[in-house]
């Protein structure tokens, strides 16, 4: 009885992390997306109607991935070094330049989310469903060997 | 709300004085901390350094340069409750126009103060049932400019029952903030934030005034403006700088007051061209 219950748990663990993996490469697709749209809302805001930063950043409602990781507690982050280190300086220079060198900030950094938005979509649509399909194979194999 | 601009230092520097008589705190690197409170000076025993400044800039402008930087070539921020901070530094020009100031190293930070009663003695002379007068208040800073015409818009609106715009350049007349006027302007209609002539051209045409009041009008536009309320047979209560001197701007009002630095809103002189 004991030892079914723990082939279960197994494939069960099995089929999850393809999951989970699966997942990652969505949220992190996802997030990318959600910042392009954030710097779209910071340039019109902005570029109208000169609200502050402050407000601007509370009404954006931005994801708990993204506030962890502006708030310095990086260790749940889906982003790799790379991309932390670009989305902590766009914020970090906010405000600090008149409202063309704002676009001019915005605008570059909107491209270079744009390329890792798609380079993050790529490889979800490639190996997300990929992913899930190993771990419930694998779970599978497991389950023939142990029986 | 001067607190939360100051760093740590400078607010324990200004808590030696009544908080409601602060006029005026003055920053400048390498130099000591000058506050000017109920007409007298206090400097403190140690020297302001540039990241204080920075520090005080960074709040004053919330973090958004953007916001403020239309405002910031004119040499000024505004900041809440009136409160309005003068910058100096190196002014960068950009196609002959001022496009910013950076390596800001002074700031002055001046406090609005309203005083009720300081235009008791002289509101019939403006106003006396039938005419309003044009009027001129002249006196250098802190002589109480602001103060008196936030004051004679209060009476105004409120006792005179006569429709006031207040166009508030500098938001230092009512402290709007949000939509609120945070010091008494009364019953007026306040437009903040706008320059003088737009604001004055907008006020006729769609806000049906019969007075304008305005601060620190200076130069030929703001003289056009002038000349533009009072063509359109709307009244115009206003400041200017300095002492007194027949202009072609002085020229245009019926009535001049000359105001003192000590005490705040003394009438010094007084000119009725009937």
């Amino acid at each position: 009885m004991i030892k079914t219950v723990l082939i279960v748990v197994l494939c069960f663990c099995c089929a999850l992390v393809g999951y989970l993996i699966s997942l990652h490469m969505k949220r992190r697709k996802n997030l990318f997306l959600e910042l392009e749209r954030a710097i779209d809302m910071i340039k019109s805001e902005i570029s109208f109607k000169k609200n502050y930063l402050g407000q601007i950043l509370d009404e954006l409602n931005l994801s708990q991935e993204i506030k962890s990781l502006l708030s310095g507690d990086d260790k749940k982050s889906p982003f790799n070094d790379k991309e932390k280190e670009l989305i902590v300086d766009l914020f970090e220079n906010l405000g600090k330049t008149d409202l063309d060198g704002e676009i001019e900030k915005l605008e570059n950094a909107k491209s270079k989310f744009s390329v890792f938005a798609k380079d993050a979509s790529a490889v979800y649509e490639k190996n997300g469903k990929l992913a899930v399909k190993l771990g419930l194979l694998f779970s599978f194999a497991l389950l023939i060997m142990l029986i | 709300m001067l607190y939360k601009i100051l760093p740590e230092k400078i607010n324990r520097f200004i808590l030696s004085v009544d908080p409601n008589e602060i006029m005026e705190i003055r920053l400048t690197s390498s130099c000591r901390a000058h506050l000017i409170a109920d007409k007298k000076n206090y400097y403190s025993n140690f020297r302001v350094n540039f990241s204080d400044i920075e520090y005080v800039l960074a709040r004053v402008t919330k973090n958004s340069l953007y916001a403020v930087n239309d405002t910031l070539v004119k040499g000024f921020v505004p900041y809440d409750n009136g409160i309005r901070v003068g910058v100096a530094g190196e002014y960068v020009y950009v196609d002959g126009k001022v496009k910013t100031i950076k390596n800001i190293n002074s700031i002055v930070i001046r406090v609005p103060n309203a005083k009720t009663g300081i235009a008791d003695s002289i509101i019939n002379k403006i106003y006396d049932g039938t005419k309003i007068k044009n009027t001129l208040f002249v006196g250098p800073p802190l002589s109480g400019k602001t103060t008196m015409l936030r004051e004679i818009a209060r009476l105004l609106s409120v006792k005179m029952e006569l429709k006031v715009v207040i166009i508030d350049e500098k938001n230092e007349i009512s402290a709007t903030n949000n939509g609120t006027s945070y010091l008494d302007v009364g019953e007026s209609v306040v437009s903040v934030g706008v320059n003088r002539f737009d604001g004055i051209e907008n006020a006729i045409r769609n806000l049906s005034p019969q007075i304008i009041i305005t601060d620190e009008i200076y130069g030929d536009k703001d003289k056009e403006s002038v000349e533009r309320c009072l063509q359109s047979g709307v009244a115009m209560i206003t400041s200017k700088h300095g002492g007194y001197k027949k202009d072609s701007i002085t020229n245009l009002f019926d009535y001049q007051i000359g105001l003192s630095s000590s005490p705040v809103g003394r009438i010094e002189w007084e000119i009725i061209n009937d």
